[in-house]
């Protein structure tokens, strides 16, 4: 899991906060960027926002206010912030969808610190996530000593949430089983939390709601159903379609794996990086880069997290059985790893990418080439 | 209509007007040409000024052709057509939409019975003048869309297109919704002129035309100076004549700048047009079907402009988003009214985040793929684009004028000395040869270039006809013609009511046969769905000549062979193009592009065969085929194909149990012509593959595909007539009932000669007597026989 948060956020000013904590959280990290932005924001707020929609955008793109230089915690198409925001502003929850390493929890961690100055109130959706975990707990001990009573109820980051008037946010919504899913289906509507056994409702305070993430990889695990998936906007998040963005987060989540695996082996050169990332590119969007050549694309997903482990398994090989470099025989194992995943459909699917598309490059490409022709 | 006209002017005219000394020559109007809040505000400043004549730009010729406008027949969108009367045709187009300021601007004359006037540079001058460019559809005054032009100065490299630097610098993300975030959607009063002059103003301050560009646009408002001028000059007074034009040249219509001479009218080149009114529609409007001219999403303009017309257009995002959930409904994705409501919601979040008052069909769209298409634009992106685009036709009064893909077929005719078969009647076309076939070949005694190659010429302009599903003429070309040479065709000829009509009903797809040939080649193009097909449609693209539709068919062939999983379809793409190959002397083709294609369907081909080929019995016959196909293919072009992977796909498939035995039998029969399969190899599947046990039809099934092809290579191996005696003998009487069909189709495509040679095969295994056999195989079976056989044989169909 660890690729996933780190894969977008390079570019952060991490480091800026000393302490203990592993991991700060985000509207702490860059604490002085939003009160700058806050100062400066003259646009009208909607109702329970600490920014204007305008200043949200600011903070998640990256700009200038002032003096101080904002940097852009998201790299991608702005359209896909814009989209997300006016959601948000519409009072409508929002559901952030992608391959693993699109940086989902990274904006809704984002969206959260600047919208309402707390990225905290979290539910971590796993197959274990109960109803209570979405809606209130008790303190059994007061409960049995004292009977129902608002001081044994313990809320749930939703309830608080909802009292507040924040933002909560609901990771990896698909994994929870539905019964659960489906205790958020009145409450987004109703804007309303029922405690049956106090005889009391806890109205929704204006600014909540909800961002949840799910994974592309998880569909059909746990789908939603459609009357919550209506509830929801749904913003999908791309992979990085550009080839240069993802080169340089994918070159530089090798360096830390490196050094942080203390592998007895030099980082992989810019050109192999950009070699690998330019097969995963192509196969995933079925055309060669300059658009001339359509593909046809392997059953499974190759996400950017996975161009990462390819490099970082080529270093480990290099580094333990070969000379400390790594050559194009130490990647080609793990390239048809990553592309054969279950279905023996897609090794036709790379012998033709090799014979169509790698083998015609010739130049650079021909050491790769003849590694894979090798194995398959 | 001239008249008309004169006698109109002599009612409201009193002479002696004298033009101002400053300012603008009389009511100017900027415009975007198809611009719906234009046509609105023109109407509103029409109402105003209430003048006594009206001058639009557009071509000065086609004046006349203003009073169809009104006929009640016709029906936007429409276009006014010039071409040139020869080849090269070119032509200028002006279309012309409900929501066309211009169209509203010239309506409103006709109906109060004021003058109405084109005052741009008259068609044929225009076409004369643009001789040396590059082929020019229409009159854009936007001038985005001149990509053919270098940039040259320092403006125009910083710029490159200023309308497109404009929406940047405004953080639009296209000129288009930066054009409709500012001027489709404001009805203030005047708010549209005044910006949309100061619009026109600042861009000519750029001077970002390239020089040659620039020239012409001097020499139009010239022209446009000396017309209003004119007007003026018969009486009309200078306040009360209103002027559409593009933005462009609004600033410039002002008395200070020179007009036009009558020398230098003199001196402006013409060439003959024709000119007539089209019906048009709202899918060419659409800059999808290829011409500049036009805009991205007629249907949601022409809503724009009823919405304007009833009074705000504040409704618009709800009429556009609940038309594409009707139509997401009607294709059976249930979507409810919540969820339009919250994209309604959504897309006028999006304006305001930009301050906008109004969302743009770019906020639309986006919150149609967010709330209607779960956050997949994939999802909604078809209905989005047909309600945008929408699917208006337009009509014109019948009879009025001709067409031009009429005006080029007949010249086609006259040409290619056609004219004696317009006869409802039927007839062999004669070749140059007087033979009773057209001769692709270049006719080398003739005199002229025309001549050497009018057979050629002509079957391309018959093949074309076909394309286009006018019956004027059929291919008799016979298969043995064929198979002798590929420039031989013949052809009948028959010329009834009906091949005009269907000629005018493809008057819509282009304005000459070639350019409608292709763009018909296009649509099945897109509607193709298999490999096969698109390969078929290359090789008909070739037929015609069509050297883009050929590109973009192979671009389809590429494409299609990528997804396309059918084996069978792949293969005869490959021996389809590999056919083409063979054409290229005959029709100066260029094989380049085509040999990496085949190569890639070879390889595509030999990839997909194990897997197509463990198929049941009933496709099993296709897939041998087509196996048969690839094998045909790769002796083509032995050097450039990855025929060693296809040989060992082969191996895999001979030797590959679960395949079917048929195209088993098939593949070692390709080894085997091949010259690869070892003996012991080969003796080792026919005695596993034809031995007693073995189910009955799979073991005829795979002498049959052996025996398709290379018959004498099985004859002389007696291991193999020593599995069959072995495996027929060890059948009881079902088993034999259920092998015999088999056996029979393929014994029954073996020559006498052949048959003999097996009898004495058998003869020495058996250890009988040779003649006997022979005499026993040759005897013909008489009725008798046949009628106890049949009965023995129940309902087994052998066709004795």
């Amino acid at each position: 899991m660890a690729t996933k948060k780190d894969t977008q956020k390079a570019d952060g000013g991490e480091g800026s906060v000393k302490s203990d904590v592993l991991r700060e959280p985000a509207e702490r990290l860059y604490a002085s960027e939003l009160e700058a932005i806050a100062a400066a924001d003259k646009f009208e707020k909607p109702a329970g926002w600490r920014l204007s929609p305008k200043a949200v955008l600011l903070y998640i793109m990256g700009g200038k206010v002032g003096e101080t230089n904002i940097t852009p915690k998201y790299v991608g198409a702005p359209r896909i912030v814009e989209i997300a925001i006016a959601t948000l502003a519409t009072d409508r929850a929002l559901l952030l969808i992608g391959e693993p390493g699109t940086a989902k929890s990274w904006l809704s961690e984002h969206l959260a610190a600047a919208i309402c100055n707390d990225s905290q109130l979290l539910v971590q959706g796993t197959a274990g996530t109960t109803e209570e975990q979405i809606r209130y707990t008790w303190n059994y001990a007061l409960l049995l000593a004292e009977g129902p009573s608002p001081k044994a109820l313990v809320p749930s980051p939703i309830h608080r949430a909802l009292e507040a008037g924040k933002l909560v946010r609901f990771e990896e919504i698909t994994r929870c089983p539905s019964e659960v899913q489906d205790a958020l289906i009145t409450l987004l509507s109703e804007k309303v939390l029922a405690v049956p056994e106090l005889g009391f409702h806890v109205q929704a305070k204006r600014g909540f709601n909800v961002i949840a993430t799910a994974n592309t990889r998880d569909r059909g695990v746990n789908d939603m159903s459609a009357a919550l998936k209506r509830r929801f906007n749904i913003v999908v998040l791309p992979v990085p379609s550009d080839i240069d963005t993802e080169v340089s987060i994918v070159a530089r989540r090798v360096r830390e794996i490196g050094s942080s695996l203390k592998l007895p082996a030099a980082p992989p050169a810019e050109e192999a990086v950009r070699r690998v990332v330019q097969v995963f590119q192509e196969l995933r969007r079925g055309q060669t880069i300059d658009g001339k050549q359509k593909l046809k694309s392997p059953s499974g997903v190759l996400s950017t997290a996975e161009a990462i482990s390819v490099l970082g398994n080529g270093m480990a090989l290099a580094g333990h059985f070969g000379n400390g470099r790594v050559s194009d025989r130490d990647l080609a194992a793990g390239l048809l790893g990553a592309v054969v995943k279950e279905d023996s459909k897609d090794e036709a699917v790379f012998v033709e990418y090799l014979e169509n598309v790698m083998k015609k490059r010739g130049g650079a490409w021909e050491p790769l080439y003849t590694a894979c022709k090798e194995l398959v | 209509m001239a008249a008309r006209k004169a006698n109109l002017g002599a009612s409201t005219v009193v002479p002696g007007k004298t033009p101002p000394t400053t300012g603008p020559l009389a009511r100017i109007f900027g415009v975007r040409h198809l611009s719906p809040m234009g046509a609105w505000h023109v109407e509103r400043f029409l109402d105003e000024v209430d003048p006594t004549a009206v001058l639009v730009e557009g071509p000065s010729d086609a004046t006349d052709e203003i009073a169809h406008l009104l006929d009640k027949r016709t029906v936007p969108p429409v276009a006014l057509l010039a071409f040139t009367q020869k080849r090269p045709v070119r032509s200028v187009l002006f279309p012309l939409a409900a929501y066309s300021p211009e169209w509203v601007a010239l309506r409103w004359a006709l109906r109060k019975n004021r003058v109405a006037r084109f005052i741009d540079l008259a068609a044929s001058v225009y076409l004369a003048r643009s001789e040396a460019a590059a082929e020019h559809t229409h009159e854009d005054d936007d001038e985005s869309d001149e990509a053919e032009e270098k940039p040259e100065t320092d403006t125009q490299r910083y710029l490159g297109d200023p309308y497109e630097a404009i929406a940047k610098l405004s953080g639009d993300p296209d000129h288009d919704t930066w054009w409709e975030r500012h001027f489709e959607h404001s009805m203030t009063p005047d708010s549209y002129r005044l910006s949309i002059f100061e619009l026109g103003r600042e861009l000519r301050a750029l001077e970002y035309e390239s020089p040659r560009r620039r020239e012409e646009t001097l020499v139009r408002e010239a022209f446009m100076r000396r017309r209003i001028r004119d007007t003026i000059a018969e009486g009309h007074d200078p306040d009360r004549i209103v002027v559409i034009c593009g933005a462009y040249h609004a600033p410039v219509l002002v008395a200070e700048e020179p007009a036009m001479t009558d020398e230098e009218i003199e001196k402006l080149p013409t060439v003959p047009v024709t000119r007539t009114l089209m019906p048009y529609s709202f899918f060419r409007l659409s800059s999808q079907s290829g011409y500049g001219a036009g805009n991205k999403a007629p249907g949601y303009f022409q809503a724009l402009y009823e919405e304007a017309r009833e009074g705000s257009t504040a409704r618009l995002g709800t009429r556009f988003l609940a038309e594409v959930a009707g139509r997401l409904r009607k294709a059976g994705m249930v979507r409810s009214s919540a969820e339009v409501i919250e994209a309604v919601r959504l897309a006028e979040g999006m304006a305001s985040l930009r301050d906008a008052h109004a969302p743009t069909l770019r906020d639309l769209e986006d919150a149609a793929a967010t709330c209607l298409g779960q956050g997949e634009p994939m999802n909604v992106a078809r209905f989005i684009h047909d309600v945008a685009v929408g699917d208006a036709l337009g009509k014109v009064p019948p009879g009025v004028l001709r067409t031009s893909i009429q005006d080029d077929f007949y010249r086609w005719v006259k040409d290619l000395r056609l004219e004696d078969y317009l006869k409802d009647k039927e007839q062999i076309i004669k070749g140059s040869t007087s033979k009773d076939w057209l001769d692709l070949r270049q006719d080398r005694f003739a005199k002229s270039e025309d001549a050497a190659y009018r057979d050629r010429n002509r079957s391309i302009f018959l093949h074309r006809l076909t394309v286009l599903g006018i019956g004027f003429a059929t291919n008799r070309t016979s298969e043995e013609d064929r198979a002798q040479s590929t420039y031989k065709e013949v052809w009948a000829a028959r010329w009834t009511p009906d091949c005009e009509i269907q000629l005018v009903e493809n008057a819509l797809r282009g304005d000459t046969i070639e350019i409608a040939a292709a763009r018909s080649i296009g649509e099945a193009l897109d509607a193709a769905e298999n490999v096969h097909a698109a390969a078929n449609l290359a090789r008909r693209s070739v037929e015609c000549d069509l050297s883009d539709a050929t590109a973009a068919a192979l671009a389809r062939v590429s494409t299609l062979a990528v997804d396309d999983g059918d084996f069978v379809a792949v293969a005869g793409a490959a021996l389809e193009l590999s056919h083409l190959v063979a054409y290229k002397d005959v029709r100066k083709i260029d094989v380049a592009p085509l040999e990496p294609l085949v190569a890639q369907l070879f390889l595509r081909g030999a990839l997909l065969a194990p897997e197509a080929s463990r198929c049941n019995e009933e496709a099993s016959r296709n897939v041998g085929a087509a196996l048969g196909h690839l094998h045909r293919v790769g002796l083509m072009f032995p050097d450039k194909l990855d025929v060693d992977r296809f040989t060992s796909v082969l191996d895999a498939i001979a030797d590959d149990d679960v395949a079917s035995a048929h195209i088993a039998g098939v593949a070692s029969a390709i080894l085997l012509e091949r010259g690869i399969l070892q003996d012991d190899v080969l003796d080792r599947r026919i005695s596993r593959r034809i031995c007693p046990g073995v189910s009955p039809s799979e073991g005829a099934g795979f002498f049959e595909g052996l025996a398709t092809r290379n018959r004498y290579a099985l004859l002389s191996r007696r291991s193999l007539w020593a599995a069959m005696s072995g495996f027929v003998e060890a059948m009881d009487h079902d088993d034999f009932r259920r092998a015999v069909v088999a056996l029979r189709r393929a014994f029954g495509s073996f020559e006498t000669s052949e048959a003999r040679k097996i009898a004495a095969l058998l003869a020495e295994l058996w250890g009988g007597n040779e003649k006997e056999l022979l005499r026993a195989i040759e005897t013909k079976v008489d009725d008798a026989e046949l009628a106890a056989l049949q009965d023995d044989l129940g309902d087994l169909d052998l066709d004795l």
